[in-house]
């Protein structure tokens, strides 16, 4: 569509001079404007369906951040110490969070109130990712632009990077996280260094380093940036393409850059103290001595003396290699991160930090998601960077760069496909504008005319309009013959039509998959859940909420609630209770205690959630209804995280079978059996059905006749589904029995005489 | 219940109730038409912008937009 | 009817609220304050009832005129603390309904005295040794409570009312009883009073069916007080709203009138002895037996009015209905989850209107309208609903003057 626009050739007012030129400008700017209203629209699927709320679990804490944010003003903010998370630690959450998302939506929630249009600010928060994603589109029509000289090129990457599905997975209305700002600001912040790198001009430079600073303060993937604009420098300089451009913009970019991300207290003195960052300070070292020996070689003429200069250039570089090995080794510089270690060995994470293993969007990526993502611009993506190197200018290097960094990168974990997504749907672009601007020639080309339409450019002669550009192509082509690379043309109206034909249809194509995708992958807000009632109408199940609602209303404001940490964010955002571990997962003992409560038994767990203050304990639990996201799912991980801290008292092997099954039925171990994650996911389940019918529908499996029986919590609330129950922590009992005793006893008793027994004697604390 | 000055005013006001020009119903055609002038004459006045354009495209195309604007917001059911 | 009188008690209490605010500096009494005997209760009857999650009490009284000058203030006494929590007044004249213009309002009192007075001024002034028959009626608000206090989630709920078996009055009374009406016949308790204190000499209460009787009794001084108390079976949940904010917004531009209603409910019920069970309250859905939960809610709205919507402060409740036609307009909400004794839940409703059914212009004037709109569309129960504080604000199109 966007190359048949430009393909006008009408003669007449609107298509020549000046107002052609015009008229051009504003078809482009229609055509964006449409495409970004289509990037929104497609995202808008979860909205339409449920309704404007927040999804999944890292947004709620956004949510709830940016409505302190919006409460209480910048200043408390950025010193916020949030003491209902990870209680009794607390959290200090203005100094570990990347402020960039919630300052932007606070930002545009001011100015809506300054222009007088009370939004409330949960809207603003799930239209975020989509407006942005708009942005994106225009962001990516503006890198494209740069790349190639085909009109149609830019205008296609946007559409593809609106409609992408490798980005909408992370930007549909309602995931409010760090990446629905980021990648606009990746794309964009790219846009600028290719801008600076070809203008070598400090205000490119400077405002490269403005939006990487944006950038910083927005996501912590702004590692790539950091390693991949240093990286582009290094291989130009490798390649003999240093220039005054590339000295110019690097240093004005490393120097503001650095400065800026270093304001954002998370990363503070990161950039000069992990090796995350020593890339960029190394290439900036080298750039230097770069620059140096080139101006002196300018001065010099003695060849031996240049010989001796290169020496001496390396020798320092070398040298300050070393002594940033040193330094690592040392500790004054930290190390690789973990989550960096896990970049190259996918198998580091499952061995040394269980805790990002069990995260799915960590596992490596499988093959069909490739396809599944970005169809057919996967198969597009190889031929676009091709043409990169057909014409290999500065900027097509980076392009060739970031193909392969990001390629890597998405190969090993899920979630990186999104920094992949962007130079898929470039490169794409560059190869489709390749193939419809030699083809969607209308008039056949004759062979002396041929001269004229030089291949790289592909301007359709009439389009173009201007003589004077078309006559300096034909002279430089005259002129430059033997360099030119063989023109092509296409005479037959036959292929002419058939490849238009064919390429349309992979268009709708994609766009019908990236529809079916986004619809049908991608826009669950995993806190309501869709089911389909016999007679076809949409029935919601939306437990999460009731259970969230109902703690929220009918428990002490400052009761403490202890669940497995992918509830932590959505507990503190809907149910607004202090929390013993969540989704920051920044102190992996405190979790580790929470999962050795989970599974250990009653009497090990209840001394644990008495030291820390646990009124209530949270369990999700599918087996009613089938929904395989429960907590006896995740149970090995909370497992395995306390084996890593408690090797002797949980041990993994204990919760398998003989035969090394993960059974939850009569032949669950008793190890499993008597743990309280299963006791409280099971108690009073087998109620529900006659005697011994009891049937656990994610497992597949029956159950054991006689249910568990809780001594030291009780049931307090279930939801309708039973996906959430929640239990009170029993206060010590008045007594001084041990719990187990005292329900023996209470049973006991109901027995006899049917009431309770008289309670008597002074409270006494029983001592573990 | 007390009779008061108020209500009689409103029971003598029983043949006025409010109407306005524009219905709920037409809200959205009109708001649309609007925005859509308002879009083409944007468009025609970024072809060629010149001050004798300000009064023929932009003016019209300006309020055209202002107005459209409160109705397509009217529409979607945000009254305003 | 229903509706204009729950629109009374919302007025009534918010009327009281603010008089709160702005009278009290006026009119404090010294606590020994004693209303001025000019008057005297011939006959009193007192309809106590107890249908509803709240008392209402009907008193028909006649009084007369015992002091020399026509006088026309007379005085309802209130216990300490009462006061506060009646949720409205009304006083009519039992004879002739059209004799309006009755005006009552708030005595304060220091806040040490025992007992509170409404002053009910009389259109006009009673002469000397003349007869009026007033009909007073109000409501009092969390006057009901559970007792036992904690139940089984299926168990029957029980309710304790305390009042006097003499009718609370300021001035002497000749003759008078008072009668109950249950809600049910199942009443384990009801005080006793000896046949002494009776006029026909029998013993008290006397029972028909659901209505108990007090009384009659003789001469009975201002000021006494015989307590007693009846405990009878009310399933229900006793709904409490602490606090109802509701706006009222006119657009012009979009002819359109939205209302919009913040709640904050609490259900005064019995609490749970032991936990909630999921497992016995899905069994019971099958039977529906009666309970002291809060399951559904019923809000009749004006006809007419559309695109309601139900939320709470966490996003859409997907399990409510509206149904709108010609005739009538029913938003029925389920709330997220049952609300069982002593449990809360905050939610907002909301719908829009044609403004052409609130907004008139007024005849001969240019640009003048008036706008008639509801002052209190709450949910309509069958054991009825409390509100404690009700706000309400009608917000005005921008340059309105």
């Amino acid at each position: 569509m966007a190359a048949a626009t430009t393909e006008k050739t009408t003669t007449g007012f609107f298509f020549e001079g000046e107002t052609g030129r015009n008229t051009r400008g504003l078809l482009r700017l229609i055509i964006l404007c449409t495409i970004a209203a289509a990037a929104i629209a497609s995202r808008l699927f979860s909205v339409i369906r449920f309704e404007s709320i927040i999804h999944e679990f890292d947004p709620w804490f956004n949510f709830r951040a940016t409505k302190y944010l919006v409460q209480h003003g910048f200043y408390p903010f950025w010193n916020w110490f949030d003491d209902r998370t990870w209680h009794p630690l607390g959290r200090v959450t203005g100094g570990t969070l990347y402020p960039g998302l919630m300052v932007t939506s606070g930002v545009i929630w001011k100015l809506l109130r300054f222009l007088t249009l009370p939004v409330d600010i949960r809207d603003i928060c799930v239209f975020m990712a989509p407006a942005f994603s708009g942005l994106t589109a225009f962001a990516s029509y503006l890198f494209t632009s740069e790349m190639s000289d085909s009109p149609s090129a830019g205008l296609l990457a946007a559409i593809f990077m609106g409609i992408a599905p490798g980005y909408i997975s992370r930007s549909v209305a309602g995931s409010y996280d760090n990446e629905a700002i980021a990648i606009f600001l990746l794309v964009f912040t790219f846009y600028l260094w290719i801008k600076a790198v070809k203008e070598g001009s400090i205000m490119w430079g400077a405002l490269t380093a403005l939006f990487y600073g944006y950038m910083v303060s927005a996501w912590g993937g702004y590692v790539f940036i950091t390693n991949l604009l240093p990286l582009h420098a290094f291989v130009l300089i490798c390649m003999g393409r240093f220039s005054p451009r590339l000295y110019v913009s690097y240093t004005t970019w490393y120097a503001l850059g650095t400065l800026a991300s270093m304001q954002i207290p998370f990363v503070g003195f990161l950039p000069i103290r992990s090796s995350d960052h020593m890339a960029a300070l190394g290439v900036f070292g080298l750039i230097q001595l770069v620059g140096f020996a080139e101006y002196v070689r300018a001065q010099m003429p003695s060849k031996q003396f240049q010989t001796l200069l290169r020496a001496m250039v390396l020798v320092v570089f070398a040298l300050a290699f070393g002594f940033l090995v040193l330094l690592t080794v040392s500790g004054t510089i930290a190390p690789w991160s973990g989550r960096f270690y896990s970049l190259w060995d996918t198998g580091y994470a499952k061995i040394h930090i269980p805790i990002i293993a069990s995260v799915s969007e960590h596992q490596p990526t499988a093959w069909p998601a490739f396809f599944f993502d970005l169809n057919m611009l996967i198969w597009l993506f190889p031929a676009g960077v091709y043409m990169c190197f057909r014409s290999l200018k500065d900027e097509q290097v980076f392009v060739v760069i970031y193909a392969v960094l990001a390629s890597y990168f998405a190969g090993v974990m899920v979630r990186l496909m999104l920094t992949l997504t962007p130079v898929v749907c470039v490169a794409a672009a560059m190869a489709l504008s390749q193939i419809l601007d030699t083809f969607l020639v209308a008039s056949t080309p004759d062979e002396g005319d041929a001269n004229k339409k030089p291949q790289a450019n592909g301007t359709p002669a009439g389009a173009n309009g201007s003589v004077d550009i078309k006559q300096q192509f034909a002279n430089l082509a005259d002129g430059l013959r033997s360099t030119k690379a063989p023109l092509v043309g296409i005479y037959s109206y036959l292929s002419k039509s058939m490849i238009t034909g064919a390429i349309t249809a992979y268009l709708l194509l994609f766009v019908l998959h990236c529809t079916w995708v986004t619809s049908n992958a991608y826009s669950s807000p995993s806190v309501v859940l869709a089911s389909r009632l016999p007679d076809g109408s949409q029935h919601i199940i939306d437990d999460y909420r009731e259970a969230y609602y109902w703690l929220r209303q009918n428990t002490a404001p400052n009761a403490k609630v202890m669940s497995w940490w992918d509830y932590g964010y959505q507990i503190g955002g809907m149910a607004d209770r202090p929390t013993l571990v969540d989704n920051n997962t920044w102190n992996n003992t405190h979790i580790a205690t929470v999962g050795k409560a989970m599974s250990s038994r009653e009497e090990v767990s209840y001394p644990i959630m008495r030291q820390h203050e646990v009124d209530y304990v949270l369990v999700v639990f599918g087996a009613l209804l089938g929904y395989s996201g429960d907590d006896i799912n995740k149970f090995l991980w909370m497992v395995r995280i306390a084996e890593g801290i408690w090797p002797d008292e949980v041990k993994e092997r204990d919760y398998f079978t003989s035969r090394g099954e993960y059974r939850v039925d009569d032949e669950a171990t008793p190890t499993m059996r008597n743990s309280l994650m299963y006791k409280m996911s099971y108690y009073k389940y087998n109620d529900l059905f006659p005697a011994g019918q009891a049937q656990d529908r994610v497992r597949g499996s029956r159950l054991p006749a006689a249910g568990p029986e809780l001594s030291t919590l009780e049931e307090a609330f279930t939801s309708e589904n039973w996906i959430i129950r929640i239990y009170k922590v029993k206060d010590l009992d008045n007594l001084g029995r041990s719990h187990q005793e005292a329900v023996a006893f209470e049973k006991g008793n109901k027995r006899k005489k049917g009431g309770a027994g008289k309670r008597r004697g002074p409270r006494v604390l029983r001592v573990d | 219940m007390s009779a008061s000055p108020l209500l009689d005013l409103w029971e003598a006001s029983a043949s006025q109730p409010f109407q306005p020009t524009i219905g709920k119903n037409t809200q959205f055609t009109v708001g649309f038409v609007l925005l859509f002038t308002a879009l083409v004459f944007s468009g025609l006045f970024g072809l060629n912008n010149s001050l004798k354009n300000v009064a023929i495209y932009g003016l019209p195309a300006s309020l055209a937009f202002g107005f459209g604007a409160v109705y397509m917001i009217c529409a979607v059911g945000v009254y305003v | 009817m229903r509706l204009d009188r729950w629109a009374l008690m919302g007025l009534i209490q918010l009327s009281w609220a603010d008089s709160n605010l702005t009278e009290r500096s006026r009119d404090i009494l010294p606590s020994t304050f004693k209303p001025p005997q000019h008057f005297r209760n011939v006959n009193l009857v007192r309809k106590i009832n107890l249908e509803k999650s709240y008392p209402r009490e009907t008193i028909n009284v006649v009084i007369e005129n015992i002091d020399a000058a026509p006088q026309s203030e007379y005085y309802l006494p209130f216990e300490q603390g009462t006061l506060g929590r009646v949720g409205g007044l009304v006083v009519k004249d039992k004879k002739d309904p059209d004799n309006i213009g009755f005006h009552a309002e708030i005595v304060e009192i220091d806040p040490y005295g025992a007992t509170e007075y409404y002053k009910i001024t009389l259109p006009t002034a009673l002469p000397s040794k003349q007869q009026q028959t007033l009909s007073l009626t109000y409501w009092t608000l969390a006057a009901l409570s559970p007792v036992p206090f904690q139940i089984g989630q299926q168990d029957k709920q029980y309710i304790r009312y305390p009042f006097s078996a003499y009718a609370p009055s300021a001035y002497t009374t000749l003759k008078q009883k008072t009668k109950l009406k249950l809600p049910s016949t199942d009443v384990p308790d009801a005080t006793s009073l000896p046949k002494e204190l009776n006029a026909d000499g029998k013993a008290d209460p006397e029972k028909q069916g659901t209505s108990y009787t007090y009384g009659p009794y003789n001469e009975v001084p201002a000021g006494a007080v015989q307590e007693v108390s009846v405990r009878y079976e009310f399933t229900h949940p006793l709904t409490h709203g602490s606090l109802l904010e509701r706006d009222i917004s006119v657009s012009h531009w979009g002819n359109n009138l939205a209302t919009e209603e913040r709640h904050w409910l609490t259900n005064r019920a019995a609490v749970l002895k032991n936990h909630f069970s999921r497992v016995t309250y899905a069994q019971s859905a099958y039977y529906n037996p009666p309970t002291s939960a809060l399951k559904e809610m019923r809000f009749p709205l004006t006809v007419g009015s559309v695109d309601a919507y139900f939320v709470d402060d966490i996003g859409n409740v997907s399990t409510s209905r509206f149904r709108s036609n010609l005739r009538e307009a029913n938003l029925e909400l389920r709330p997220r989850y049952p609300l069982f004794g002593g449990w809360n839940y905050k939610f907002q409703v909301g719908w829009n209107g044609d403004l052409k059914n609130f907004v008139r212009r007024v005849k001969g004037t240019g640009e003048t309208y008036v706008l008639k709109a509801p002052f209190f569309e709450g949910p309509k129960q069958i054991e009825g609903v409390e509100y404690e504080r009700i706000v309400t604000r009608v917000i005005l199109p921008e340059g309105a003057t």
